[in-house]
């Protein structure tokens, strides 16, 4: 059963509004439009962050010195964020980390939700009778996707640094890197990988793999996990509605910047 | 002399996994230390605390703290006595129904947190399956999505899981009382609810007050139940001061302030072990 083709549409939803107006229609009868994301937990801001990008705005200032989230771009994206909520999703969503989504999707609960390179393996094992496919963040005032960048860390103190340099070279040699991102489904760090056939024919990492291109990842600093909390308890208060999307992330704003020594 | 040698390990073990770390927690919890930002470590002194009584947040989390645990030592209690009166009959089967009771008690915290987070998903929960099946809902409710059934949801489960050490040691308790007693008292013409108030009571004393005790420091320190359930959320309706320090020091890596909450807890529940050891005390002469 084609969802889209059912509620009269031919193609993905394209913009904010499209998508927005497809994920209502999906909701009726015990399904719902939009697997969101909730929970006072880093993976909420995993699930808003490409709308409050998609609006053109940003998690912090570009030299990282001041919180620019509560800015109108940001509160707008809250506010769509909020009316996915309210209109399109589950209310239990706001107990709901990426893993349920996921299972609300391949149960068929809900139509559309938000996935990586990683997530064609579940179908595959979980679903294999699903018809799917994946399309792009709809677009509001730029083409956006979510890059997140993982880091392998070595300590300024280490006693070992050598040794530790040695692995991060061996894991993360040309032959390691493919194994490691088929192993995990994901895109490979190194670009002489990026041309591995198997990579390439596969429809879906190839989408991925294009839409990389507009991805945009979190700004790496040191106070990070704490205004990713920050950011992520403010959603929730906006999606359960004890604030205004202004005031959650107006208070959050003040808390990063008190963080980053404003 | 010799004797000190004889308790050298233990306090050995003792020192290493209690005295160090309590020790370096209250130093930790002068000091800015976030894990990732090493670069701007430096000794605070009471400026932790200074935050913590400042923004007050600190109040709210207490006060949810202190409700989850009453509610749930309450419910503890009573339905231990309920459940060790019924199983102190020898009825046939009461061994049976005696095993039944402890599995909550068997299974692992965490695996019973999220049986009961499955359970009660507004999705895919069997919880509202029944009950729009029987016809009692219409639609699904998710139970920890809003701030006041997520709390009580996450103390009816830490009662549930709680539950069957309070029985077994309330039935414990019950054999010590003599049976003569009762055989007494119903000669004097006692019915059931006076030989309850005036026997069962009295003579459980000890035994309710010690547990009651013990169960709320044990409560007052949960974790598994309430991080695997919720996390803390809805917006903070069940962040105890446990998961409110575990977030801080886990998710932040903030381990100075985290520390400092520590110590904040620390003094809250010295009070509660105070009064214990003065109960005990007093228990003592009974």
């Amino acid at each position: 059963m084609d969802w889209l083709e059912e509620a009269g549409y031919s193609a993905p939803p394209a913009t904010w509004d499209e998508f927005l107006a497809i994920a209502k229609s999906f909701t009726k009868d015990g399904t719902y439009g939009f697997g969101l994301v909730g929970d006072n937990s880093m993976e909420t801001t995993l699930f808003w962050a490409p709308f409050l990008w998609g609006n053109g705005g940003d998690f912090l200032t570009e030299d990282m010195s001041e919180a620019i989230f509560n800015s109108s771009e940001g509160v707008e994206a809250l506010e769509f964020y909020v009316q996915l909520y309210r209109e399109a999703s589950p209310e239990g969503s706001v107990n709901n980390k990426r893993g349920d989504s996921q299972n609300l999707f391949l149960s068929g609960s809900v139509g559309m939700t938000t996935v990586g390179p990683w997530f064609p393996k579940f179908i595959e094992n979980d679903a294999p009778d699903m018809d799917y496919a994946i399309a792009p963040y709809p677009v509001k005032e730029r083409p956006i996707s979510l890059g997140t960048a993982d880091h392998i860390v070595m300590f300024n103190s280490s006693e070992h640094k050598e040794e530790a340099w040695t692995f991060m070279e061996y894991f993360t040699n040309e032959e390691n890197d493919l194994k490691w991102a088929k192993y995990q489904g994901f895109i490979p760090y190194r670009q002489a990988n990026l041309t591995d056939s198997e990579i390439i024919n596969n429809e879906d990492m190839a989408f991925f793999l294009n839409v990389a291109e507009d991805a945009v990842s979190y700004p790496t600093l040191p106070e990070w996990p704490q205004i990713d909390q920050a950011v992520a308890d403010a959603i929730q208060q906006a999606l359960i509605g004890v604030k205004t999307p202004e005031e959650a992330l107006n208070e959050a704003a003040e808390k990063v910047n008190q963080l980053l020594g404003n | 002399m010799t004797g000190v040698f004889f308790i050298l390990p233990a306090l050995l073990v003792l020192f290493i996994v209690v005295f160090y770390p309590l020790a370096w927690t209250f130093w930790l919890s002068l000091q800015q230390k976030i894990l990732i930002a090493p670069h701007r470590d430096q000794f605070l002194g009471l400026g932790h605390f200074q935050t913590i009584f400042s923004s007050g947040e600190i109040w709210d989390f207490l006060v949810i703290t202190l409700i989850f645990t009453i509610s749930s030592v309450l419910l503890k209690i009573i339905f231990g006595m309920i459940g060790a009166l019924l199983l102190h009959q020898s009825y046939p089967g009461t061994k049976v129904y005696w095993s039944l009771f402890t599995i909550p008690w068997l299974i692992p915290s965490v695996v019973a947190a999220l049986i009961w987070r499955w359970m009660l998903h507004e999705q895919f929960g069997i919880v509202n399956q029944v009950l729009i099946s029987v016809g009692v809902l219409e639609t699904p409710i998710p139970w920890l999505s809003r701030e006041l059934l997520a709390l009580v949801a996450v103390i009816l489960v830490d009662a549930w899981v709680g539950l069957p050490f309070m029985i077994i040691v309330c039935l414990a308790g019950l054999k010590t009382i003599p049976e003569q007693w009762y055989e007494a008292s119903r000669v004097d013409g006692a019915n059931a609810f006076q030989q309850f108030v005036y026997i069962t009571l009295p003579g459980m004393k000890a035994i309710l007050l010690v547990m009651g005790t013990l169960s709320f420091i044990g409560t007052f320190n949960s974790f598994n139940i309430i991080y695997t359930m919720t996390g803390g959320g809805p917006v903070n309706a069940t962040n105890t001061l446990v998961i409110h320090i575990y977030r801080t020091a886990f998710t932040e890596y903030n381990f100075g302030m985290a520390s400092a909450l520590a110590v904040v807890t620390f003094i809250f529940i010295s009070f509660f072990v105070l009064y214990y050891r003065r109960l005990l005390d007093k228990e003592g002469e009974f």
